[in-house]
């Protein structure tokens, strides 16, 4: 159980490492300044319970019935205006005498699922926003594990100790004010940020 | 070299219209960070974690602001203000957050007041 956590924080975070900083830079700057990867990098997130090897699925395995109605028209096709002409009708009458829940309509889920009445009209309305967005293919589904190619060649270039780990000089001499420490000579703000972050963490090696 | 390539991807993405990662979603580590806030110091948060609740928030952020520009849309109002985001929370049944954020925005503008009439010294 120990050793499982510990691989499994140590994959995730050197995966931290590299995108974080990317997305920090984002927020920071308010610059959107995307980079095309040269390398065709395999970027996967590990499962709980699973090694550092394991095949990740593709999508996340949503077991609750609400979020799978929620997320279902990332997968479906494009929802036929027809169905939605009829069903408010059946549904508002049905407000009238139940207050608990609603029965959403769903292409993909076999059990109806009941909704707030107050939240109906809201998720069909953005079904329709998002069926339309996938039909305009304006979304991209797929996420680049950096946004910067020189940042991502950078990351790479730094020393890395047991573990994976960036070395630091200053966190090595100062484990124990590790937590409070900041690093300051180190000139890149958004790198930082990330050691700040992973400072709480326990180091596996 | 490499600034030139990184800009005409840029444009290249914004002229075919693709909504981008970065664009549809919060930052990931602002999402970490405000995810820790509510945990004990020694907590980890897996990066799958982060993931879903980046699609999470955002798909709520689109959810409420969707019921405010409906609103608007019916009044034939063009600018959504923090007095609409508050009704359509109250609209959607989440009537604990629209009385807290309704006190916000009461500090928050009283903080503008306050703001306009004494400018800094610098300015």
């Amino acid at each position: 159980m120990t050793t499982s956590t510990r691989d499994i924080s140590d994959n995730e975070a050197d995966e931290q490492q590299q995108s974080e900083p990317q997305m920090q830079h984002l927020s920071a700057n308010g610059i959107s300044h995307a980079g095309i990867g040269t390398q065709n990098v395999q970027y996967a997130t590990p499962p709980q319970l699973g090694t550092g090897h394991a095949v990740v699925p593709p999508t996340y395995p949503y077991p609750d019935p609400y979020y799978r109605s929620i997320f279902a028209p990332y997968d479906a096709q494009t929802y036929p205006p027809q169905p939605y002409g009829g069903n408010p009708m059946v549904h508002l009458q049905l407000m009238g005498i139940q207050q608990a829940g609603v029965p959403l309509p769903t292409d993909t889920v076999e059990e109806p699922v009941f909704v707030n009445a107050k939240q109906y009209h809201g998720i069909l309305r953005r079904r329709q926003s998002r069926a339309k967005a996938e039909s305009e293919k304006k979304a991209a589904r797929n996420r680049k594990p950096y946004l910067h190619e020189s940042r991502h060649l950078h990351a790479l270039r730094r020393a890395r100790g047991c573990g994976g780990r960036f070395l630091n000089s200053k966190k090595d001499e100062n484990q124990q004010d590790e937590v409070a420490s900041t690093d300051e000579s180190q000139s890149n703000i958004n790198l930082n940020s990330d050691k700040n972050e992973l400072a709480p963490s326990d180091r596996t090696s | 070299m490499m600034d030139n390539v990184g800009g005409s991807s840029s444009n290249i993405a914004e002229n075919s219209g693709i909504i981008r990662e970065q664009d549809r979603l919060l930052p990931i580590a602002n999402v970490g960070k405000i995810m820790k806030q509510i945990l004990p110091p020694n907590a980890k948060i897996s990066k799958e974690s982060k993931e879903t609740m980046q699609e999470c928030v955002s798909e709520f952020i689109s959810f409420v602001t969707s019921e405010a520009s409906e609103k608007c849309r019916k009044e034939r109002r063009k600018t959504v203000n923090g007095d609409d985001i508050c009704w359509a929370l109250g609209s959607l049944g989440f009537d604990d957050y629209a009385e807290p954020l309704r006190r916000y925005l009461q500090r928050y503008r009283e903080q503008e007041l306050d703001r306009a009439n004494n400018p800094p010294k610098r300015g």
